[in-house]
């Protein structure tokens, strides 16, 4: 699974709330991400076996709107995330400065 | 309202770019979105939910070498071995018509040229056959069309190009650029119909519609001949160039008959046999799809 951060930050949404069904547009909302860069990203978190998707279960005309597609993380997905986003800190984490700074001159 | 439509589209175009598999899914799922957007009254969100998708970086699944392989020869099947496939149905008949002569000298030019036309006739509801099973699942209308009239136009000036003066291209081109042009948008006709469900309309469509751009294409060459038969009787040349026969009209008859069968050389041939081809992919590219696509779901929960 490719890294980047936008698939970080869709991980990191979808982690805060593992058992929860999100939304394309809760999910867009949630990760300020526009829907053709989203999209893309649940398709390939699917294709991984990380996200699961199912149709709504409501009926369209007693609710007014078309059933939404709902994304929840697997329990594989939700292990495979917690690591890459842990991984993903480690490689960005700043080293702490050794030695006491001194000014140039 | 307007924005709805036009983000309806924009979503139709993006689904477009989606693997095939996957496009009904997810223009439902977006089409689910947008209404939400549509009901809060949100024009700018939508266009823009829609836009984003539109111009997104279209989603490819990984292919493999023999994925890749067997799509290319996919394709080299429908745009040179089927024109090569046509090309033989008419040497086929061709030769059938000179065993049937050498067989019966008593044979009349007309016969020959009516068994001549049988047998191209079956020829295109052969190729309209092979059409449907080598149709390219997955591929666009517009890249189906553009396949299917490309090389028959390149073909037919090919011929005159290499076998011939380059006053005889001059001559039969604006024919060939007629007829594979208009049978471009015949196509595109005959797969709304197919599309809206009525395949017989279809086939009527197509069949009809390509008989009139052929009668219409070889009018070209005849028309640019030095001595032009009455252009009243322009309707029947198509008739008279596969038949041999004027019919018993006024026009054609005697030199007219043999300047039409002159001018028009191997064109009507060449428009029949390239029409069935065409007609055969279009017409089930739908089936093409559903082969290609064996009802491949996304991961569900």
């Amino acid at each position: 699974m490719r890294m980047t951060v936008t698939t970080a930050r869709v991980l990191a949404v979808l982690l805060t709330e593992p058992e929860a069904d999100r939304y394309g547009l809760d999910l867009m909302r949630a990760t300020g991400l526009s829907s053709g860069s989203l999209y893309p990203i649940l398709h390939r978190l699917q294709e991984a076996g990380w996200l699961s998707a199912r149709w709504e279960e409501i009926d369209p005309a007693a609710e007014g709107r078309p059933a939404r597609r709902f994304y929840r993380l697997t329990p594989d997905g939700v292990v495979q995330a917690r690591q890459a986003l842990a991984e993903l800190r480690t490689q960005t984490t700043v080293p702490a400065a050794t030695g006491k700074a001194s000014p140039a001159w | 309202m307007v924005s709805r439509r036009i983000a309806a589209a924009l979503l139709h175009l993006a689904g477009r770019r989606w693997p095939t598999h996957l496009r009904e899914q997810v223009h439902r799922e977006w089409a689910a979105e947008l209404h939400v957007l549509a009901a809060e009254g949100r024009p700018w969100a939508m266009l823009k939910y829609a836009a984003s998708l539109a111009a997104a970086r279209p989603v490819r699944e990984p292919v493999t070498a023999v994925a890749r392989a067997a799509a290319m020869w996919r394709a080299l099947r429908l745009t040179v071995v089927a024109p090569l496939a046509a090309v033989a149905v008419f040497i086929a008949a061709l030769i059938v018509v000179t065993v049937i002569s050498a067989l019966l000298p008593s044979a009349t030019e007309n016969l020959q040229y009516g068994v001549m036309t049988v047998l191209l006739v079956a020829g295109a509801v052969g190729l309209a056959r092979l059409g449907r099973w080598w149709t390219v699942g997955g591929a666009g209308t517009t890249t189906l069309v553009l396949a299917v009239t490309v090389p028959g136009f390149v073909l037919g000036c090919l011929q005159y190009a290499i076998s011939s003066s380059s006053s005889k291209l001059a001559v039969h081109a604006p024919a060939y650029l007629a007829f594979f042009g208009g049978l471009a948008g015949l196509l595109y006709a005959v797969d709304r119909a197919a599309a809206a469900g009525n395949r017989t309309r279809a086939w009527w469509i197509g069949g009809l519609g390509a008989l009139v751009l052929a009668d219409v294409a070889v009018t070209v060459p005849v028309f640019l001949a030095s001595a032009t038969p009455d252009p009243a009787s322009a309707p029947v040349w198509l008739f008279t160039a596969f038949t041999n026969s004027g019919f018993g009209l006024p026009s054609p008859a005697g030199w007219e008959i043999f300047t039409v069968l002159d001018a028009t050389e191997l064109d009507p041939q060449i428009f029949l046999l390239s029409s069935g081809l065409a007609l055969g992919v279009i017409m089930h590219k739908r089936a093409g799809r559903a082969l290609a696509a064996p009802g491949r779901q996304a991961t569900e929960g």
